[in-house]
């Protein structure tokens, strides 16, 4: 094996395991390989692995106990909503001014079903609000015991992206006014290069405030009343996620159908594919954000089942 | 308990935390050799993560200890909770063998050399 390769796939193991583990996994792998029993299976297997030991460390995998599973599956469901909250607001950037470009006859559907993604992202955002708001008090009393070292660099580097966040919106809000809407839209090559980058601005700042919640999540206290709540906030926020990515690629199929020529930017009455790359992005990050919400949402459901029968 | 097929075709165990502590079973060992131990009486191929994944949950569960390194490595050994442990898993898989083997001669048919074969 590659050892760029090899350094690679050890990194994907959490530091502390590596610290125990690291050198004696290194020490088997060359081992094997001498004996000739390395090769893409070994690869996959070190590659799996490693992501499996970085669930365990966040109470995903399935086998801690039943409250660090909660817990893992909490954070898993606020990472999915960052996902989504990404794919839609690529999604609305790139649906802006849709209905002008669709046959009347055929925008009552897509309509409806953007309406529905509306919603659904609306009502998303109000159940992780809800949710930080309960865990609030945890995190006031994690403060107050002296627990802001391990999370004060992630917290940090959050401030540090909205202090850029907000200066590149400020700085590209004053550049559009002096822009016409054709020039805001396509038109003028710096000004579409500028949004592309307050673009990646922002998603940076959104991940880096998710990374400082996932950071916070992983070291306040959380009482069962509290865990209890947040277990069916997550539920329903895999609901939200469910129904939001559903309905952009209802509206996405529908576009599709009866105005390809949208998804394209050209003329209408013009063909055009379908498969547009913002929205093909859109798509991924929404259905991989859904995925993970489901799939957190799975594991709060089995521990409010195993505590209503308990 | 999980399983996979060997190259010999029928299905074999593979939840590498019983396997793992099977070999310790027979005396301490490192990784390389229990990657041999397992493959040689089990007849599975566990990966290097897959073992040292195991191994990290039995030690976590206190079911097996590291000894002292001899080099890189690090010989391990069952911890008197782990032949428990193991004592009680190997029963329960003893009482599953019990009666899949007396089902398997209830049915018609082979029975079980013919099933097996």
């Amino acid at each position: 094996m590659n050892p760029r390769l090899r350094a690679w796939l050890m990194r994907l193991y959490p530091p502390a395991w590596r610290s125990r583990y690291g050198d004696e996994l290194e020490a088997l792998i060359l081992a094997s390989e001498a004996d000739g029993s390395g090769g893409w299976r070994t690869t996959i297997d070190l590659a799996g692995a490693g992501l499996r030991e970085r669930l365990r460390g966040w109470g995903l995998s399935g086998d801690g106990p039943q409250e660090e599973r909660n817990r893992g599956a909490l954070l898993l469901v606020l990472v999915s909503w960052a996902l989504m909250v990404l794919g839609g607001g690529t999604v609305q950037r790139f649906s802006e001014h849709w209905e002008a470009g669709t046959p009347v006859s055929a925008r009552a559907f897509p309509a409806a079903v953007f309406e529905v993604l509306v919603i659904a992202g609306a009502l998303g955002c109000a159940f992780l609000a809800t949710g930080i708001l309960i865990a609030l008090p945890s995190l006031m009393r994690l403060l107050r015991a002296g627990g802001r070292p391990g999370i004060g660099r992630p917290v940090a580097r959050a401030c540090f992206t909205t202090l850029v966040a907000v200066t590149a919106t400020v700085c590209l809000a004053g550049w559009a006014q002096g822009l016409s809407n054709a020039q805001r839209n396509g038109g003028d090559a710096a000004y579409s290069v500028a949004f592309l980058a307050w673009a990646g601005v922002m998603a940076a700042t959104l991940l880096a405030w998710t990374a400082a919640a996932v950071a916070c999540g992983l070291r306040i206290e959380l009482s069962r009343r509290v865990m209890r709540a947040e277990a069916w906030l997550c539920v329903a926020v895999a609901v939200a996620s469910i129904t939001a990515t559903a309905a952009a690629c209802l509206w996405w199929a529908s576009l599709a159908a009866h105005a390809p020529w949208v998804l394209q930017g050209s003329l209408p009455g013009k063909g055009g594919s379908a498969l547009a790359a913002p929205m093909l992005l859109a798509a991924s990050l929404m259905a991989l954000g859904t995925v993970m919400a489901a799939a957190g949402a799975r594991i709060c459901a089995r521990g409010l089942l195993q505590s209503d029968s308990g | 308990m999980t399983t996979t097929s060997s190259p010999r075709g029928g299905a074999r165990p593979n939840d590498a935390a019983l396997l793992i502590m099977t070999s310790l079973a027979g005396g301490p060992k490192h990784g390389y050799a229990l990657l041999k131990d397992i493959e040689a009486f089990a007849g599975t191929k566990l990966g290097p993560g897959t073992l040292y994944g195991g191994i990290s949950r039995l030690e976590d569960r206190g079911l097996i200890e590291a000894l002292e390194p001899s080099g890189k490595t690090r010989p391990y050994r069952l911890t008197p909770a782990g032949r428990d442990s193991l004592a009680r898993t190997l029963e329960e898989l003893r009482a599953v063998v019990a009666e899949g083997s007396t089902r398997l001669t209830l049915l018609p048919g082979p029975g079980l050399t013919g099933a097996a074969a």
